[in-house]
């Protein structure tokens, strides 16, 4: 079967693990970028965005003149602020009437019907990532015909990705360390942080983490739901990713106050913990404070830290006092210089996700110590 | 004791009450006439045995930590901020200038350039923001500045530069800002301005006669008064959502009067509402001569000061409340703001406070595309030029304006102004190169500053004054 052009738009950072990701590039016969001009990106190389290693694809400022050698158009969520109206809708309708694919993981909720009338008499696919219909009924009517609401144990080894905050390069690393686990022979399911997860093929955040139900069946559903993975998928190892972050980080910007995140861990009880930071000159009692957050807010020990090539732009944060975090990339040689000064102040191993050779490094820290778990005599 | 074992501290009294400013805790302390005595004492004889004392060092005050290396920890990432980060270019659209006033950098009293018919043409202004547009990928909204000379004197170039950036820099927040002497603000300029966003800051000094004392017209040495305000007062009534845009700045003339000012201000109110006021002194940076305060300026400004105190402690209802006097007090609550938060110790490498990283926040670039750190810098000095647009920046520079406390080291290191500190490259500038002894000088005046301040906190809390007070009654 002969693969699919695809236009990916508005292209930026939020979209570049995607293009890190074999199981998304390999799925497409040509890769083209779009983004807006003043995100700074155009021109340059797509890891630009992220400041990680050359991907070797050229980002456009143009959308129309690169649209006709396009079969599919991926109109992709972005980290930089953007205008439905004015920016994504009019290239939606345009890329439709070239008679184009139309995916969309940016939440299109209001045209979505619109789009996919349109779509239809124009004979192309419309795929919205963003329709995410896993409510919690199904989990609350199994438990109310069992007549139990109790947490039921996995028998599959769960390893846990959480982050401080958004931008710590959370989705690269699940991402990495699911393609890593694989490559080594393993069968891995995985419920990625992002909505759109089933672009990939593995499963999104569920929905009914966000509904309108009490916070206890929340947790009930949720441990219920990796049951349903662990039985219907049977794989050797399940990877969970919390969206957000873990804990408040200032009287601004709460990170939903690590609800998310403490629901999450009452529901299931991992076996393998990596944590992933900013990057900052961090001193040992720093470390050892997070440690400790982590421990005692989630009852959680870290097996590794994850240092991310992005900095808190503190400028912003103390000037702007904005509603999101602000922050700075960094680039390869400085961040190789700084985890090494990282990992003599850490007790627990420190790497770059972006580092090559770092994804192998935390997968064989993780399989030595989930093996360890394998030796012990468990029924 | 040697001194690096004594506690960083500053210690003082005021109203008859005793308090010491912890440096490591950024924090003041009312102690007891003993404890306070037994701080001050030249040796330690005991002295440190006192319970409060020790009380307090378990606290974690007291505490002789200091920095041990200056260096600023944004000089290992400098490419990365200027890189990813920029805010800002301004943009020296002329070198010339329809007024001559008396205090300007340009005018031949500070070592700087003076004015000259030099102007920027499209082409470098058009490269100008393509520098800022691809320098600026993590920065959430960038703005461009227009600058002079009298910038309105190019005012094709202006709207040809704002066109160009709203559609060169499509999908980030972009933001446009004019600084002028408000002499070219007539209708048909502004007609053309409006539909940007764009924030015009006006110079007016005051009320006429001290306006016109300093700022006058080149072409016939007049004043220049009229012609600014009736401009502002007409463009006002035909576009009233200008206002919103505008903003004054006053330069404050230290040999005048200040209470003309203050009733100007408060007489003109219909003027000046809905639009900022900020005031500054006329700049004694790179100056020839130093300017002298007039007795009767400063026994003026400072009873204003103090009525806006009892304005804000709600024991009279009217007191000069303009952003000029607010600026006098921004310190002082900026401080009160954050005196409930826990601080880190020093680092043992840490920077004083005060430089921002060159070029980030405020790059100004000049019509002959140089870089330089702010429009506010000299043109002349050649510390001060960073870069330009062909080459880029020049980081090594940048690193030495950026890490300015290496002058002076040694008195960093035991400065209990370190943390709150306004000094950066421009007050340490001799007019070619940095200087230890420039930069000295500044530092006295940033001791003296910090140690008014932390009285006058002091002063307001025994008044009764509460965090919640500066919101309601200034919207700082």
């Amino acid at each position: 079967m002969n693969k699919e052009s695809v236009l990916i738009y508005p292209y930026d950072s939020q979209f570049t693990p995607l293009l890190r990701h074999k199981g998304f590039v390999d799925n497409y016969d040509k890769i083209q970028l779009s983004s807006l001009p003043g995100w700074g990106l155009c021109g340059k190389d797509a890891s630009y965005a992220d400041g990680g290693e050359f991907i070797g694809l050229t980002v456009s400022q143009e959308f129309d003149e690169i649209l006709s050698e396009a079969d599919t158009v991926i109109f992709a969520e972005a980290d930089n602020p953007y205008h439905l109206e004015k920016m994504i809708y009019p290239k939606i309708f345009s890329a439709i009437e070239a008679g184009k694919n139309i995916v969309t993981l940016i939440q299109v909720d209001e045209k979505a019907d619109e789009i996919k009338k349109k779509c239809e008499r124009k004979g192309v696919r419309f795929t919205n990532y963003r329709e995410n219909s896993l409510d919690h009924t199904d989990f609350l009517d199994q438990m109310k015909s069992e007549f139990k609401k109790e947490i039921v144990d996995s028998r599959i080894p769960i390893l846990a990705v959480i982050g401080l905050a958004e931008h710590t390069n959370k989705f690269q690393l699940q991402l990495d360390l699911k393609a890593t686990i694989e490559n080594m022979g393993y069968k891995v399911s995985m419920v990625g942080s992002r909505a759109y997860c089933e672009l990939l093929g593995f499963h999104s955040f569920p929905a009914f983490m966000k509904e309108v139900i009490s916070e206890s069946d929340k947790i009930l559903c949720y441990n219920r739901y990796i049951k349903r993975i662990e039985l219907t998928e049977k794989p050797d190892l399940i990877i969970v990713a919390v969206p957000g972050g873990f804990m408040r980080y200032n009287n601004k910007i709460i990170n939903d106050f690590g609800i998310t995140a403490y629901e999450i861990f009452q529901a299931i009880v991992p076996d393998a913990v990596v944590l992933s930071l900013f990057h900052e000159k961090y001193t040992v009692d720093y470390l050892d404070g997070i440690i400790k957050s982590v421990k005692y807010k989630l009852g959680l020990e870290i097996d590794a830290f994850n240092i991310s090539n992005r900095q808190i732009d503190w400028v912003e944060m103390t000037n702007s006092q904005p509603d999101v975090i602000s922050t700075l990339t960094l680039n390869p040689e400085f961040m190789k210089k700084s985890i090494e000064e990282c990992k003599a102040l850490s007790q627990i191993p420190v790497f770059n996700i972006l580092e090559k050779g770092d994804a192998e490094r935390i997968t064989n820290l993780i399989i030595d110590k989930l093996s360890e778990i394998e030796m012990a005599v468990n029924f | 004791m040697p001194i690096d074992k004594k506690p960083l501290i500053n210690s003082f009294e005021n109203m008859n009450k005793f308090y010491f400013f912890d440096v490591n805790k950024n924090k003041i302390i009312n102690v007891d006439e003993e404890t306070y005595k037994a701080l001050n004492a030249p040796e330690t004889t005991g002295s440190s045995e006192l319970p409060s004392i020790k009380k307090l060092k378990n606290q974690g005050y007291l505490s002789n930590n200091r920095v041990e290396k200056i260096e600023h920890i944004n000089g290992r990432m400098l490419e990365e901020l200027l890189g990813y980060n920029l805010r800002k270019i301004i943009l020296q659209v002329t070198q010339n200038c329809n007024f001559r006033c008396n205090y300007c950098v340009y005018s031949g009293s500070y070592v700087n350039r003076i004015h000259s018919n030099k102007r920027m043409d499209f082409a470098t202004a058009r490269k100008g923001i393509d520098f800022l547009i691809a320098h600026s990928k993590d920065s959430k909204e960038i703005d461009i500045g227009f600058y002079g000379g009298e910038p309105l004197l190019e005012i094709d170039l202006i709207t040809q530069c704002m066109d160009y950036a709203v559609k060169a820099a499509e999908g980030k927040n972009v933001t446009f800002s004019l600084t002028t002497n408000g002499s070219l603000l007539n209708e048909a300029n502004v007609k053309r301005l409006l539909g940007y966003k764009l924030r015009i800051t006006v110079s007016l000094d005051g009320p006429q006669e001290v306006h016109d004392k300093n700022r006058t017209f080149a072409s016939n040495g007049c004043g220049t008064f009229n012609a600014v305000y009736n401009n502002i007062r007409r463009i006002v009534e035909k576009y009233p959502e200008i206002k919103r845009n505008l903003s004054f700045s006053m330069v404050i003339d230290p040999t005048a009067q200040f209470n003309c000012l203050d009733e100007f201000i408060a007489g003109e109110e219909e003027f000046f509402n809905e639009s900022a006021v900020m005031g500054s002194f006329i700049s004694n940076v790179y100056r020839d001569d130093q300017l002298q305060f007039s007795e009767n300026f400063v026994g003026e400004w400072e009873y204003s000061k103090f009525r806006f105190l009892l304005f804000v402690l709600g024991k009279i209802s009217v007191a000069n409340n303009s952003q000029l006097i607010r600026a006098a007090y921004r310190e002082h609550f900026e401080y009160i703001s954050k005196s409930h938060r826990e601080i880190t110790p020093l680092a043992k490498q840490d920077h004083h406070s005060g430089p921002c990283v060159p070029g980030q926040i405020r790059l100004f670039m000049s019509t002959d595309a140089n870089f330089y750190p702010c429009e506010r810098v000299s043109e002349t000095s050649d510390i001060m030029k960073i870069g330009n647009i062909e080459d880029g920046f020049y980081f090594d520079k940048i690193e030495e304006l950026l890490n300015v406390g290496k002058l002076t080291e040694e008195n960093c290191k035991e400065c209990f102004a370190f943390r709150n500190c306004r000094i950066c490259a421009s007050l340490s500038d001799d007019g070619n190169q940095l200087s230890k002894e420039t930069k000295l000088k500044a530092c006295q005046d940033v001791r003296f500053n910090v140690d008014e301040m932390l009285k006058d906190v002091c002063t307001l809390k025994e008044c009764g004054f509460k965090k919640e007070m500066i919101q309601m009654t200034t919207g700082f």
